[in-house]
């Protein structure tokens, strides 16, 4: 047996037993245990879990987050893809000026991002103003309001995310080989007919990468709520995120926190075995 | 040549010692703070040039959770650390915060019983208080002018309603911003308005006021003003958008703690003596006018700190000399927790902005209890969000806020 591959192998299975793995089962011990950060209370079985479950928070930041998770990714996903599919039409001009255009969000500073989108979604904001030149009622305060915070955050991400994947789909369209397109062509297909039968099909192992890290990104959604409402009002935009730092790091209650990132990595391995199993899995066939 | 060329190294290396050894003999302490104490920093090296301040600034919040995780580790923790007064008893009832009881023997009487509440915990001193933060009404002159108000005239919080009914008719302005979405701002709030009662949440031992009638009065108050009179505008607190709205005008006053006229100044330098201040009124049924508090600050010694006695040379010198106290106040309008401070002339000045001496515009206050307070507020803050929202009445809202309290904290 060759032992050279495994000498030159330890270097990184150091690294990632004491810097990954370690923490990975360490914190899963620790979600067994009561621990402040200071006194170790010690080990309570599932209690943390049990707690997490009665709580009635732990609940309305779940169905927060799968509400983000599920609107943003249909809307995010069909806007990346739409433009993906404009900038790579053949005629159209100033292809460079477009992609970096889509792309200039992502690279801005959050907290500049989210100071501008305070002032945007502000009662005498943009949106008001846009939404009183189309007739509409125009007093809403977005992002004080139970019903609007939400979306407000919403809109925020989209804004930003949206470019970032269109890239990952133009990638995708590129590696399409053109005579696919000039096949369906002949045999009669529309362009319409081309981008739903041709496209689309062939993106999907595109679509399944970009859908599945979206998701888990989603699902760890933070900053945006917490720059912006903190969670509020009345928690409608409480994410599972902020709510696992609050109770380890505000409450202090860092055992508790360890079971609810535990039940977040249950939830994102579902629906990512989800995803590969309905969109990828026709592809197998 | 070689004789000279022998002196100078030596005179070079002689020197190098020197260097070396003086800088040595300085004692390093690091100290965390999200406050511009540069200036205080640098006043106190001068007084003692033994001792190195590293001053490193980062948000409060940021300080609050890299201490915790550090008093967790073992290690990391800074030698000095300010930490927001509210949230004080996280740490206090740890035991992993140096014990200042035996080094504070000799200032300790210069602090209020009700000040050095707040750092005491099982009988010992746990950290000490640099700065206060209580109540005043900031107002704005010329609003309160052009609708024929005197503020001397207002005396009880009806007379300042009333005031805002004026104010309202004549000039257009709301009498103050409601924070709305409340979160830790909001309820921080109804803690400054249910302090000037001479109300609490918890008692001084940690348990849930029940039947918190003070706590309703707030409760209903605040919906008075913002539901039913009109007076005050939904606004979410220190974004731009609220500033904007002072400068324009659109908010005539605001019950809040003194710190805030720093901001006022820096955010509206152009409205200078346009605002002024006033003490917080009294409640119907009271003797007398108390005012609230916001929070205020606290310097605490990490017990993994190497340097305890440098560490306590130094706060000590922040927070329990007169220099100290002055030096904070110049630093961020600090309010001196430690009472020998306000024999120092610079408390007896007129604010050149204000037009009046802040200081003296500070009513009493009574013992507030802070405990589990990030939950309490967040607590606190969904239920006054419901209440804004039209959702549940105030009584309501103060039935569910001890409700969920006695659940989630059991106290």
């Amino acid at each position: 047996m060759k032992i050279a591959p495994y000498i030159f192998l330890i270097p990184f299975i150091a690294f990632f037993s004491v810097f990954r793995l370690g923490p990975i089962v360490y914190s899963f011990y620790m979600s067994f245990t009561k621990w402040n950060g200071v006194n170790f209370i010690g080990f309570v079985g599932f209690e943390n879990y049990i707690s997490v479950f009665r709580d009635a928070r732990f609940w309305k930041a779940t169905s927060n987050t799968f509400y983000f998770v599920v609107v943003y990714n249909v809307l995010m996903i069909s806007l990346a893809i739409l433009a993906a599919v404009m900038v790579d039409i053949k005629s159209l001009r100033g292809k460079k000026f477009f992609r970096s255009a889509f792309f200039l969000p992502i690279t801005m500073s959050l907290p500049v991002v989210a100071f501008v989108f305070d002032l945007l979604l502000s009662r005498y904001g943009l949106f008001n103003f846009v939404l009183g030149k189309l007739g509409f009622s125009a007093n809403h305060r977005w992002l004080a309001d139970v019903k609007l915070a939400m979306w407000s955050i919403i809109i925020m991400r989209l804004w930003r995310g949206w470019g970032y994947y269109s890239a990952y789909f133009l990638a995708g369209l590129k590696s399409i080989p053109q005579n696919v397109y000039e096949a369906a062509k002949i045999d009669g297909a529309t362009s319409w007919s081309s981008f739903f039968y041709v496209t689309l099909p062939l993106l999907r192992p595109m679509l399944i990468f970009v859908a599945i890290m979206s998701t888990i990104l989603s699902f760890q959604l933070f900053d945006e709520p917490w720059i912006l409402t903190q969670g509020g009002p009345a928690d409608a935009t409480l994410t599972l995120q902020i709510y696992l730092y609050q109770n380890a790091f505000l409450f202090g209650r860092l055992g508790q926190g360890a079971a609810i990132s535990y039940l977040m990595t249950l939830m994102m391995m579902a629906v990512s075995v989800l995803y590969v199993r309905f969109i990828g899995g026709k592809e197998e066939k | 040549m070689r004789y000279q060329k022998f002196i100078i190294m030596s005179v070079m290396l002689c020197l190098c010692f020197l260097v070396v050894s003086i800088t040595q003999s300085k004692t390093n302490i690091t100290y965390w703070t999200w406050l511009s104490a540069e200036d205080a920093t640098k006043q106190f090296m001068k007084i003692h040039p033994d001792i190195k301040v590293d001053m490193i600034q980062m948000g409060p919040w940021d300080i609050h959770d890299k201490l915790l995780v550090s008093i967790a580790s073992g290690s990391g923790a800074p030698d000095v650390a300010q930490l927001v007064l509210r949230r004080f008893s996280d740490y206090s009832t740890t035991g992993k915060l140096l014990d200042l009881t035996p080094y504070v023997e000799d200032i300790k009487d210069g602090y209020l019983p009700e000040i050095l509440s707040f750092v005491q915990y099982d009988g010992k001193i746990w950290g000490l208080n640099v700065d206060i933060a209580p109540g005043v009404v900031w107002y704005r002159r010329d609003i309160f002018e052009k609708a024929g108000i005197n503020p001397t005239s207002i005396v009880t919080w009806e007379d300042y309603l009333q005031a805002g009914e004026a104010i309202k008719k004549a000039t257009g302005s709301f009498l103050m911003p409601m924070f709305v979405p409340a979160g830790q701002w909001g309820a921080n709030a109804l803690a400054l308005f249910l302090h000037s009662m001479g109300g609490n949440i918890y008692t001084k031992e940690g348990t849930l006021i029940r039947n918190n009638q003070k706590l309703r009065a707030v409760l209903e108050w605040l919906w008075d003003v913002y539901s039913v009179k009109g007076l005050a505008e939904g606004i979410t607190f220190f974004t731009p958008e609220f500033w904007a709205a002072f400068k324009e005008g659109r908010f005539a006053s605001w019950p809040m703690n003194t710190a805030e006229g720093a901001n006022i100044k820096r955010y509206m330098p152009e409205l200078k003596g346009k605002w002024g201040a006033m003490p917080f009124p009294r409640w119907t049924g009271m003797d007398k006018a108390l005012t609230g508090f916001w929070g205020g600050t606290v310097l605490a010694v990490p017990e993994q700190s190497a340097n305890h006695i440098a560490a306590v040379t130094f706060i000590k010198w922040f927070a329990g000399t007169v220099e100290g106290q002055v030096a904070a106040s110049k630093a961020w309008n600090a309010v001196p927790a430690y009472q020998p401070a306000f024999e120092h002339p610079f408390y007896k000045e007129v604010d050149p902005y204000f037009g009046v001496n802040i200081y003296e515009r500070i009513n009493p206050f009574e013992p507030f209890y802070y405990f589990d307070w990030a939950e309490t507020e967040q607590i606190i803050g969904n239920q006054l969000d419901l209440m804004f929202a039209g959702k549940i009445s105030p009584e309501e809202a103060a039935t569910n806020i001890e409700k969920e309290i006695a659940q989630s904290l059991k106290r």
